[in-house]
């Protein structure tokens, strides 16, 4: 039984929606970036906040990444990752760019290729979060990898 | 009881030996203290290091500087080596006619011939003509589909595209042909409209077939036989790519040229030789070998290696505050390598490998000014300063303490400079020399053939093993060994080729794999290390045979490289050579060879 419903479902990125207005434009990026990078995408609506949205994405894709959207923050997220740690959360509402990046390193993740860094400056990647403890943890987890 | 102190001053590292001679003459080593040179080898700018290195040296052994009894310096061998590096070929496009460059996701796959046309202006083209469609920025992939799609159904044979944003494969996703489109063309203004061009992409994992072969360009093109020359740079630079787009422009060319590099005149004790730089660099080693001892090397003025040799000279008149004429180069090593180049008149920066030559050249110096070292330091530390010795006996003096060796005895000093030979035989009697090229030519070549213009980076890679990290969770060490993180890595770092530094991680900016950086770091070694090892014993062996040489202790900073002292030893295993790192006192390792030589020749002095 399990192993029928795992095969009836195509191997793909799931992107999480909390309904809001202007959706459908970043939806767009998120999954134009995934198909050019050949990875099939799965979009699906939830209640939440983006980075919850995206792990449970990746914990229901096949392919272990999740991408989640709510009104003011987009987020990828791997399923190994700890829950409150995506992998890369960007709070740009008006960047249509930076949406198609997230979507290009949410497949280039599943391809095991290095990430797009966007043209002027970096993504939003882990430093560029506003949540402060966020922050911290991420000081504090280079300073161990350093010490390693 | 005395203290002696011993001091190396290298090129890149004072090294001290510290040690306590006691009334039956016999020594007691105490302590040993390394330091950065500071400013160049032989100038008073050394002391700094020299003070810092004695003060570590000291603490360890638990004394102060007034303990010292005597200070003695090597008398530094005057010899400055210098690198430098020429390409002597160059592509250049003389009017845009190539776009070869590789993005990650081209689109479609085939080969498509046609005349290039903007998009808006694809609803006036004619039916049954053949078009690449030219897609500018700000045109979203949707729109560009929906319109190469109705350009279709009105009869038009869209054979290809050529888009300016990362949207390839999204825009053939859409449309009801599968054309090759290639993206990511960022001049896509300089693509000429209303010219003959054919787009090429192959499947994922292939490379494109028709465009990377002259006679393919001639078919697609329909050229003559003298127009299908002029297309061989384009096809070589296209070569190994997974997409590639080339236009037929009227007076378009693409030009190989190659850069008259010059002759170089070797001047010798058995009479003087030419040789142009083009013949490559084997041919250069041999002619070098054949005028031994070499002592001048001239390149002909208004070239390129003129100009080169020339820079060579400059810069060491400068450190040395000598005049140029008394500049003679008494060793070059010549290596042939190529450069990532950017080709001038690209679309969308490609790269062209050029053949380059790299050169280090040696310089003997009038006697460095070590004895104002000497008493700036004597005045300064208020200890008696002595110079002592030649480096080379020195080393030699301290190589044998290596556990396992006998006179006679070879060390190959392999410093970041120059390369040091140097002989001892049975009867005490020490013969050195110094060779172009070492470890600054070998981060010279990393950097150079990688094209990674970061010289830092470069002797990081020379340095230090590599990796690929293969999730965010585990790497890939270079021998095939797997290592796991309890935390997650960086996203900077996935999937890229990192140096282990430290328990660091430097990702490497470029798309080269592993397995080509390993290879040219390995090769970059070789080439200088393993050559210069044959061609420095060949010189002391008493015979000019290496095979009559038993021992050759390696010394030296390059001595501590994690592969090099095996290359040189694998190398000289042909030979029945036993060949190996030094291992100063049974426990320094390759270091401190001088600095032990030196403290060991006060006991002899005593003695004597």
């Amino acid at each position: 039984m399990m192993v029928r419903e795992s095969t009836a479902v195509k191997p793909s990125v799931i992107i999480y929606v909390k309904p809001h207005g202007g959706q459908e434009a970043k939806v767009r990026e998120v999954q134009a970036g995934l198909e050019e990078e050949g990875i099939p995408s799965v979009l699906r609506s939830g209640d939440g906040d983006a980075v919850g949205l995206a792990h449970r994405g990746a914990v229901e894709s096949q392919l272990e990444v999740g991408v989640g959207v709510d009104a003011d923050t987009m987020s990828v997220h791997m399923r190994k990752l700890p829950s409150d740690k995506p992998l890369f959360v960007s709070a740009d509402r008006e960047n249509p760019i930076v949406w198609r990046h997230l979507g290009y390193n949410a497949a280039r993740l599943v391809k095991g290729i290095p990430f797009k860094v966007l043209p002027e400056k970096e993504t939003g990647s882990i430093d560029g979060s506003g949540d402060l403890e966020c922050r911290i943890a991420d000081v504090v987890r280079k300073l161990l990898l350093q010490k390693l | 009881m005395t203290i002696v102190a011993g001091i190396d001053i290298g090129n890149s590292t004072s090294e001290v030996c510290l040690a306590r001679f006691n009334g039956d003459k016999t020594v007691e080593f105490l302590a040993s203290g390394i330091a950065k040179t500071t400013g160049i080898k032989g100038t008073v700018a050394n002391l700094q290091g020299i003070i810092m290195a004695l003060d570590v040296a000291l603490s360890k052994a638990g004394l102060d500087i007034s303990d010292l009894t005597e200070i003695r310096l090597n008398e530094a061998t005057p010899v400055i080596g210098d690198i430098a590096m020429e390409t002597i070929t160059e592509t250049i496009i003389t009017e845009s006619t190539m776009i070869g460059h590789n993005p990650a996701t081209p689109g479609g796959v085939g080969l498509g011939v046609g005349v290039t046309c903007s998009l808006a202006e694809l609803a006036a083209a004619r039916s049954g003509e053949q078009i690449i469609c030219v897609i500018p920025h700000g045109v979203d992939y949707e729109d560009a589909a929906r319109m190469i799609n109705s350009a279709i159904d009105e009869g038009v044979l869209v054979q290809g595209a050529i888009v300016n944003q990362d949207d390839a494969v999204l825009i053939v996703n859409r449309l009801c042909s599968n054309i090759p489109v290639v993206d990511e063309v960022t001049m896509i203004d300089k693509v000429p409209l209303g010219m003959l061009a054919a787009v090429e992409v192959a499947e994922a994992g292939q490379t494109i077939k028709t465009l990377s072969n002259p006679y393919g360009i001639a078919t697609v093109f329909e050229l003559s036989a003298e127009d299908t020359k002029l297309v061989v740079p384009v096809a070589r630079a296209l070569i190994g790519n997974r997409s590639a787009v080339v236009v037929r422009t009227p007076q378009g060319d693409v030009k190989a040229r190659t850069i008259a590099a010059g002759v170089i005149t070797v001047f010798g004790a058995r009479g003087k030789a030419d040789i142009d730089v083009d013949a490559g660099a084997a041919k250069i080693m041999e002619l070098v070998e054949r005028v031994q001892p070499v002592e001048n090397v001239q390149g002909e003025a208004g070239t390129n290696v003129g100009g080169m040799l020339e820079r060579v000279r400059q810069v060491m008149g400068e450190l040395t505050g000598q005049s140029l004429n008394e500049m003679k180069i008494q060793d070059i090593l010549s290596v042939d390598t190529f450069i990532p180049q950017k080709v001038r008149g690209g679309l969308a920066g490609e790269f062209a490998l050029e053949n380059a030559v790299a050169l280090a050249a040696m310089v003997k110096t009038s006697r460095l000014p070590m004895q104002q070292i000497a008493d700036q330091l004597e005045k300064r530390l208020n200890t008696r300063v002595i110079i002592a010795g030649v480096e080379a006996n020195m080393a030699i003096q301290g190589a044998l303490t290596t556990p396992g060796t006998a006179k006679p005895l070879a060390i190959l000093d392999m410093g970041g400079g120059s390369t040091d030979a140097a002989i001892i035989s049975r009867d005490e009697r020490t013969f050195a020399i110094h060779l172009a090229g070492a470890g600054d030519m070998v981060t010279m070549l990393i950097n150079s053939e990688l094209g990674l213009n970061d010289v830092d980076l470069a002797e990081d890679i020379k340095k230090y093993a590599l990796a690929k990290v293969e999730s965010l969770y585990h790497i890939r060490l270079e021998d095939g060994t797997v290592r796991f993180y309890g935390q997650h890595l960086p996203p900077e770092v996935f999937a890229r080729v990192v140096i282990l530094k430290d328990g660091s991680m430097t990702p490497i900016p470029s798309e080269h794999p592993l397995e080509r950086i390993r290879y040219v770091r390995r090769e970059a070694k070789k080439r200088v290390f393993v050559t210069n090892a044959l061609r420095a014993l060949a010189r002391v062996a008493p015979t000019g045979n290496i095979r009559h040489i038993d021992f050759v202790v390696l010394v030296g900073g390059s001595a501590l490289d994690f592969e090099i002292p095996e290359m040189v030893t694998d190398a000289l295993a042909e030979y029945g050579i036993v060949c190996g790192r030094g291992n100063i006192r049974g426990i320094e390792g390759p270091r401190n060879a001088v600095a032990t030589g030196l403290v060991l020749s006060y006991h002899g002095a005593e003695a004597g």
